[in-house]
């Protein structure tokens, strides 16, 4: 055989011996991926869960619920006010799938049970929660939160101490709140300042202090960190505390002496529930020890069953000058017209 | 296949190096892979297991099952990992994962606790770990491994055999190529590997050495070439044969006499034809001395050879001999001839010196019976006696001719020679030495028979010529017949011998009728040294030496002969004007005269017979023994005489002395040389010495009245 044939013959066969090297380390070879198959928990029924609480806790809490009985939870998440607009359409049609509701906005609860809507539920678990925190058979707050003000403490040396604080002329422009016509805590917010410090409060706050508003929580904290905003003239404890120790920024609460707004996050059953075994239960988990330890470790909200201790760091609800509306009803009945009001208000902002 | 080459080997090596190589590194990084991945595979199956439990305690803590979704779901991207299974602390499933179609008896599952620190066990994970996968992932690294180290030693091996190919096998191989073109014959090839490195140095050393080889080669050769040119040359015959006595080597010379290369036959059969080592095979002798030189004769040839032998050393410790053979035949025919013809020229001059002596005596014996007869009547019987005692003594005179003209030296004289006269004188020796059955014929039919010639070299041509026609006859007798005639050759004759040119020529012829010669024999015979006679018999010279002064003559020499019937010789000599013609013996009177003769001979007898002679011729002689006396006489007297006579061979001034001393006191004395023999003196020499005639004894009175008359009749 001619040499240079032979030669080359050889550098070929080399070739190839790299090619075929290279071609067999692993991860070069494109095998195809075989299909993943997941499974959950085996189901035993369903529910239909409406709530206004964050995603991530809400499936949380399902699935704790899952693990439990084996009842699929299935979640309908939303901003109070949406969630209660959707029910109350739903039900106006008569084809609601809600089974459970918990949304913070205790108004809604009185004009669901007042129309009837609330299932009678004697649940066990009745008993572990105070008076002023349920509605004995159709429904108990799942959650309570209190809701502040917060700035950014690395940019902010002197924050302000009271509400009335936020009309000071420093803070004009600076000031963060969050929409009501959504946020059931910022209606509650407005109606328990508005009864405490009257309507001018929120005049000013709204048309002079230019303040910005904000259409989730996250948002308000993100531009509070950014220093887009001084001071979140409306923030829960809960976020507080999510923020400050749990995320450890320098966000950090203000709680003034003159009141913290405390807004109530109620669970009740559905009348129109088509599972209703499954919505007791998940009802019962919801109020149960368990349930609150959960809720209150997922949300960092306030559990106010009297056997459930709050969250170390978070300040007790003894220490805080809490605000409840002194007429629920009204609280109810109000809703829509305080919203109107805070919309004017904030329209008329220069 | 023939692996005969570096090339082949080294390639056949590095190959089977490299698949030794690649067999052994690719099963020892296989158990190494094996190993290090099942290793490697428990550590990840602890670590997987370990990070899962531990990511999945706060998960499971908080119900956050999408996230639980999510982390299996993601861990089952590790194809190790091929299924995951999460349980809560009773057991309840709460997220599985698995991959699609993997048996669970391809799996190996670890199940472990999920704990926190506060809750304690809060659920369990169970993990699938794919046996499939940790195997192929071994048998997919190995093979990479193994291609890879394939062709990472395939190309190894192939730059290393291109390097050690560059630097060691193709210099090597220009080393092979540059030693195989050398021969003897081509010692100008060089290695061309112009390197600073081992092989380079080797390069330089053999084209030094190849140089140096050449070099000494070419002196070899030269030195051989001069030799071989030597050995060639040489008229000896030169062989080398070694000691099992096979030749080794014949010079031309050598292969000449033998007639044929004998290379390795036996020296003893090619050289002299015997059938076993020579008696006289020097090869023993020469191993102890140098060399060695004796005389032997060939014992089938007969010839003579003078042998020189020496031994010749081989390295290998073994002796050849190298013998030159010098043909001394020759040499020792010449020695032969060269004795005799020294006895010859002794008898010579034994025949000169006793001719001298008997010419006197025969002088005194011719001259006094010459004067006693003119006192008494010559038919008286003293007076026949004395007769009697003149013929004996004129053939006396004759034969002591015959014996000088005979024994007379080989210095060449030529002069105008009368044919016929040397055919006499011959003749006349002949009659008295061949036997009666020889009968001898003469015919001479001449005009002009003068040749310019020497009378000794014409002598001896008819002499040899009538010897061997005489041996040819001497068996059964037979007729010798000398002819003399004159010839015309002409141009067609004469274009047969480039030797001669047309012209007039005095023919003699000589035949026999003896046994005659075969055509082979008539060929040879004017070849020295060939002859028919026995060792001994004859030099094979005689036809040479005839045929060599006939043509040193211009002559030509012809030979004819028919076997049984006889032979016959021509010689063809050109003649010469005869401006001497021979003076006839019966027209020759006595002459007298009165002049005065100084007659000079140490003699005492034949001084007294002179001057009695010359008186009784009339002459007033004073004669002399002593030729200083006789020189002194005639310088006191120089005009006193009319004519000196002188003996040639005096003591104290001789003849030709005394007449040059005479001949200065007086130049126009006729001088006339009388002598018994003296090879001192020739007519010629006479003549050019002014002397005016050159008689030898002995003379009868008539003879001497003649030439003393002549020369004073002269004067």
């Amino acid at each position: 055989m001619n040499k240079s044939i032979f030669i080359a013959l050889l550098m070929l066969f080399w070739g190839l011996c790299f090619a075929l090297s290279y071609f067999f380390i692993p991860g070069n070879i494109n095998k195809p991926k075989p299909k993943i198959i997941v499974n959950s928990t085996p189901t035993s029924g369903s529910v239909t869960w409406y709530t206004s609480i964050p995603q991530r806790h809400a499936d949380r809490i399902a699935n704790a619920f899952k693990i439990k009985t084996g009842i699929d939870v299935k979640i309908i998440r939303g901003s109070t006010f949406l969630i209660k607009e959707r029910l109350m359409s739903e039900i106006k049609n008569n084809d609601t799938w809600a089974d459970v509701i918990t949304i913070a906005d205790i108004g809604t609860f009185i004009e669901l049970k007042n129309q009837g809507h609330l299932m009678e539920y004697g649940s066990q678990y009745y008993k572990n929660f105070p008076k002023k925190y349920k509605d004995k058979g159709y429904w108990a707050a799942f959650a309570g939160f209190g809701m502040c003000m917060a700035y950014d403490e690395s940019r902010i040396d002197t924050p302000p101490q009271h509400w009335t604080d936020l009309l000071n002329e420093r803070w004009r422009g600076r000031i963060g709140l969050e929409d009501i016509n959504t946020a059931g805590s910022q209606y509650g917010q407005y109606y328990m300042l508005r009864e405490k410090l009257g309507v001018k409060f929120w005049e000013k706050l709204l048309s002079i202090q230019k303040p910005k508003i904000y259409y989730r929580t996250e948002a308000l904290a993100d531009a509070l960190l950014k220093g887009k905003i001084d001071i979140a003239g409306q923030f829960s404890i809960h976020t507080v505390y999510d923020y400050k120790v749990k995320r450890k920024t320098s966000i950090k609460g203000i709680y003034p002496k003159e009141g913290i707004p405390f807004i109530l996050n109620p669970v009740a059953i559905i009348k129109q529930t088509a599972h209703l075994k499954e919505a007791t239960a998940f009802f019962d988990f919801l109020l149960s020890g368990k349930g609150q330890q959960l809720m209150q470790n997922l949300t960092y909200k306030y559990s106010l069953q009297e056997c459930t201790a709050p969250l170390a760091g978070i300040p007790s609800l003894n220490n805080l000058n809490l605000l409840h509306p002194e007429n629920k009803t009204k609280y109810a009945e109000k809703q829509s017209e305080y919203i109107r009001e805070f919309n004017s208000l904030f329209q008329k902002r220069e | 296949m023939k692996i005969d080459s570096l090339n082949k080997k080294t390639f056949l090596l590095i190959l089977i190096i490299t698949v030794f190589c690649i067999s052994g590194f690719v099963f020892m990084i296989s158990k190494i892979i094996k190993k290090q991945a099942t290793s490697t595979y428990k550590i990840d199956k602890e670590t997987s297991i370990e990070l899962l439990s531990y990511s999945l305690g706060p998960m499971l803590n908080s119900y956050d099952y999408k996230q639980v979704e999510q982390l299996i779901t993601s861990a089952l991207n590790y194809e190790k990992i091929a299924s995951v299974r999460v349980f809560d602390n009773s057991g309840t499933l709460i997220k599985s994962a698995a991959r699609q179609n993997i048996a669970t008896k391809d799996l190996d599952m670890e199940k472990r606790k999920i704990t926190t620190s506060l809750e304690g066990i809060i659920g369990s994970i169970e993990i699938g770990f794919s046996k499939k996968y940790i195997n192929e992932r071994i048998q997919t690294v190995t093979t990479a491994l193994s291609f890879g180290l394939m062709g990472g030693f395939v190309l190894l091996g192939l730059s290393l055999y291109v390097l050690m190919r560059h630097y060691i096998i193709k210099p090597l191989e220009s080393f092979t190529n540059t030693v195989k073109e050398m021969n003897f014959k081509n010692l100008s090839s060089r290695v061309k590997v112009y390197r600073k490195d081992e092989i380079g140095t080797l390069a330089a050393g053999f084209n030094q050495m190849a140089k140096n080889l050449e070099t000494s080669h070419m002196v070899l050769q030269e030195s051989e070439n001069k030799y071989r040119s030597m050995m060639e040359a040489m008229n000896d015959a030169v062989y080398i044969c070694s000691s099992d006595y096979k030749i080794e080597y014949m010079n031309p010379a050598m292969i000449k006499k033998t007639g044929q290369d004998a290379l390795g036959t036996s020296c003893f059969k090619a050289i002299f034809d015997l059938d076993k080592k020579c008696s006289w095979c020097p090869y023993d002798e020469i191993q102890h001395r140098k060399s060695l030189a004796f005389d032997v004769v060939s014992p089938h040839s007969k010839r003579s050879y003078h042998v020189s032998s020496a031994a010749i050393i081989h390295r290998d410790g073994t002796n050849s001999m190298l013998v030159v053979l010098r043909d001394t035949t020759e040499l020792k025919n010449l020695e032969a001839q060269l004795i005799q013809a020294q006895k010859m020229e002794s008898i010579g001059t034994l025949a000169a010196g006793i001719a001298h002596d008997f010419n006197n005596i025969l002088f005194a014996i011719i001259g006094y019976t010459e004067m006693a007869l003119q006192n008494i009547s010559v038919d008286s019987k003293l007076g026949k006696n004395l007769n009697k005692v003149l013929q004996a003594g004129e053939r006396a005179k004759d034969l002591v001719k015959q014996i000088l003209a005979f024994s007379r030296k080989s210095e060449e004289e030529r002069k105008p020679v009368t044919g016929h006269l040397i055919v006499n004188e011959v003749l006349k020796f002949l009659r008295s030495s061949l036997p009666a059955t020889i009968q001898i014929r003469q015919q001479i039919e001449i005009g002009n028979d003068t040749v310019w010639a020497d009378s000794t070299q014409m002598h001896q041509i008819l002499m040899n010529l009538c010897t061997n026609a005489s041996h040819a006859m001497m068996e059964k007798g037979g007729i010798l017949q000398i002819s003399l005639e004159n010839v015309e050759l002409d141009l067609k004759f004469t274009a047969l011998y480039p030797d001669i040119t047309p012209g007039s020529y005095l023919k003699l012829t000589v035949s026999d009728t003896g046994q005659g010669m075969s055509p082979y024999v008539l060929n040879r015979i004017f070849e020295p040294y060939f002859t028919t006679k026995e060792k001994g018999s004859g030099t094979g010279l005689g036809l040479a030496v005839v045929h060599g002064i006939v043509k040193s003559h211009n002559g030509i020499i012809k030979a004819e002969s028919q076997q049984g019937k006889g032979s016959a010789f021509y010689v063809y000599l050109p003649v010469i004007d005869n401006k001497e013609k021979p003076k006839k013996e019966s027209e020759k009177l006595e002459c007298t005269g009165n002049e005065s003769i100084l007659f000079v001979d140490d003699e005492d007898t034949l001084v007294d017979l002179g001057k009695q002679l010359l008186k009784r011729l009339g002459y007033a002689v004073v004669a002399m023994t002593s030729s200083v006396e006789a020189l002194e006489l005639f310088r006191r007297k120089p005009d006193q005489f009319d004519l000196v006579i002188t003996d040639m061979t005096m003591p104290g001034l001789t003849g030709d002395m005394l007449a040059k001393e005479l001949k200065k006191i007086r130049a126009d004395i006729p001088i006339i040389i009388c002598t018994g023999y003296s090879s001192g003196m020739s007519e010629y020499k006479a003549n050019a010495m002014g002397i005016s005639a050159f008689i030898m004894k002995p003379l009868t009175m008539k003879d001497l009245s003649v030439v003393v008359r002549n020369v004073l009749d002269k004067a």
